[in-house]
């Protein structure tokens, strides 16, 4: 009863934190949630990994190489076998991402607490990440999301299966499968644990000797790997391989202009957040199971990372927006158990032994509690709740930032399009309604916004700009580029009166346009 | 409206909960080796990446299609494997500890 009360409370916060933002807009936010769902959509109309492995399906041309194949692998089998349309996919399966970021969150406290209610606390506050359109969240469909919501899983797997030491376990064979599809899912969430068990190994240097068998079988495994992606002549050049090493692991800041929004961890998770972090740290570090250390470590491993970021906008193996989203995880983990911790020192303090009785040596003991003990417990309930109920609503702090790439209206027109043309069609959009178009119709377009899909062409920022120019400019300048592009269909949110544009829907301020020149 | 509903519940239970739930009792097929709320959280976990792994793998090697027959094969044929495993398994458990109550 008490664990199925727990998945309860666990799901209820999941869908409050995260679906309750979609109740008056049932649609994705992010344009990059909408890059993944084409994608995807792209998969399922090809049913072929090759077909998105590098390609662009907006403008159907090249695109950055797809390091997410797994993520979007499990996008369409889901929509294929729910049968869930593909746009109200994109706005569930968050939550059920949440779910999985709170369950995960609970059983590897629970496992290295041994402590319930830490447990449940803690796996409440990872709930409470305050997403936002910078540094993404659980509000998103990106596979960032699923990568975070893996990573209390493989470090408990991890931690099951040292304890094996050489001798071969079935937590090895989860271990692999488990980090093996995270890593094809979301590589930054994997890759930034390799130093953290690494430096966890070397902390406790005995589990090294210990599990010396499986390092090695490990590091032959990834040498081995390392050749599916990298050509074997630059393998066998030293100095080569490691100029390749350091360059694919160090980032810069990721915008291209330079910009990068820089947060620091106070402002971001609230000065309370932070002094529960500290207990959180102090209760798991004096710990004498050196399980609990984990958490603490893979701070201590991060957030030098971060810091050094913000002295020399350089971090490694990972993007600094990812590694902060880490980081904030583990924080936020570590505030739960502080807080938990709380008001189990309350408890114990506020607890007395009266001896019944004894004979010779041996003394039967009752736990009482005074009246005034009593108050102070029902005191550090409610102030515990508190701050918990605060913590949860805090979660939409970033809510009335968020952008929509499309309103609700705008659906209707881009169904007409799907309906009502050939599937070979282009058409010509202004770039941040175009990220919706080839979803829900499956329509390509002239461009895009640059977010995750991007085209490679030197010239894409031109044929933006040049594209949004169209909907400002006169006949004579709309005509020359709709020659230069060639679209068949005009999507637009006013109306255009041009002799070469014959308007063929028009509803609530969207009007379609067929060129006829 | 209902059938589509029950299809969603299904569908989400045939991809992230069952197969890994099935392969949770052929790796530990002892009911008390781990806690309920673990396995529920590890059957997810494994179900995952059994299929899609295995997805992966039969469309880049042996460019077996991603569609709904062949997802909904690949998911049926795994959840059969795992579940013999784990019931030749537990019934391994179950003779070995009832040999143990009669010595």
């Amino acid at each position: 009863m008490k664990k199925l009360l727990i998945l309860i409370i666990v799901g209820i916060i999941s869908v409050f934190t995260t679906f309750s933002i979609h109740l008056d807009y049932p649609l994705p936010y992010h344009s990059d949630e909408w890059d993944h769902l084409t994608l995807v959509n792209e998969l399922i109309e090809r049913g072929n990994v090759e077909s998105i492995r590098a390609y662009n399906p907006y403008t159907g041309k090249v695109n950055n190489p797809n390091w997410e194949l797994d993520y979007h692998i499990l996008l369409s089998v889901l929509v294929n076998i729910t049968g869930i349309d593909l746009i109200n996919f994109g706005i569930i399966f968050p939550t059920i991402v949440a779910f999985l970021l709170g369950l995960n969150t609970y059983i590897l406290v629970n496992y290295i607490r041994k402590d319930y209610l830490e447990a449940l606390i803690a796996g409440i506050f990872v709930l409470t990440i305050k997403s936002n359109v910078t540094f993404f969240g659980p509000w998103f469909s990106v596979p960032l999301s699923y990568g975070m919501s893996q990573i209390p899983l493989i470090l408990l797997i991890f931690l099951r299966a040292i304890k094996f030491e050489n001798k071969f376990s079935f937590w090895d064979v989860s271990f692999a499968l488990v980090f093996l599809n995270t890593t094809l899912s979301y590589p930054p969430s994997t890759i930034i644990l390799v130093p953290v068990f690494v430096v966890y190994l070397l902390f406790n240097y005995s589990l090294l000797w210990d599990n010396r068998f499986k390092i090695i079988l490990l590091i032959i495994l990834m040498i081995f790997g390392l050749f599916i992606f990298i050509p074997i002549k630059t393998v066998l050049d030293p100095v080569g391989f490691i100029q390749l090493v350091i360059k694919t692991l160090r980032f810069g800041p990721e915008d291209p202009m330079g910009y990068t929004q820089i947060v620091y961890y106070p402002r971001y998770l609230g000065m309370l957040n932070i002094a529960l972090v500290l207990i959180g740290i102090y209760a798991t570090v004096s710990s004498k199971k050196d399980e609990q250390k984990i958490l603490p470590i893979m701070l201590l491993v991060l957030l030098p990372f971060v810091v050094n970021f913000y002295f020399t906008k350089e971090i490694y193996f990972s993007p600094y927006r990812r590694v902060f989203m880490f980081n904030t995880e583990i924080l936020l983990i570590l505030a739960g158990i502080g807080l938990a911790s709380i008001l189990n020192f309350v408890v114990r303090i506020t607890e007395k032994k009266v001896k019944l009785y004894s004979l010779q040596r041996i003394s039967v003991q009752k736990s009482e509690v005074s009246n005034f003990g009593k108050i102070i417990r029902i005191i550090s309930v409610v102030v515990v709740l508190t701050i918990v109920l605060n913590q949860v609503n805090s979660t939409f702090f970033y809510k009335n930032k968020l952008y929509r790439i499309i309103e609700k209206k705008d659906v209707s027109p881009i169904k007409w399009l799907k309906e009502n043309t050939e599937q070979n069609v282009t058409v010509l959009a202004m770039s941040h309604v175009a990220k919706a178009i080839t979803p829900i119709s499956n329509r390509k377009v002239v461009t895009t916004v640059r977010t995750r899909l991007e085209s490679l062409e030197l010239d894409r920022d031109e044929v933006i700009r040049t594209v949004e120019y169209f909907y400002r400019t006169g006949c004579d300048e709309k005509k020359g580029i709709l020659q230069r592009y060639t679209p068949d269909y005009v999507f637009s949110l006013y109306s255009i009166d041009c002799p070469f544009l014959k308007e063929v829907y028009t509803a609530n301020g969207d009007y379609i346009y067929k060129v006829v020149l | 409206m209902i059938l589509e509903v029950l299809r969603a519940i299904v569908g989400f239970l045939l991809v992230m909960f069952i197969p890994g739930y099935a392969f949770t009792f052929a790796l530990f097929p002892k009911k008390d080796e781990i806690d309920i709320i673990e396995r529920i959280a590890l059957s997810i976990g494994l179900s995952i990446s059994t299929v899609v792994l295995s997805i992966f793998v039969l469309n880049v090697f042996f460019k077996i299609r991603i569609n709904l027959v062949n997802s909904l094969l690949t998911i049926l044929i795994l959840t059969f494997i795992f579940a013999v495993i784990g019931y030749y398994r537990m019934n391994k458990l179950d003779t070995k500890s009832r040999d143990i109550k009669k010595s």
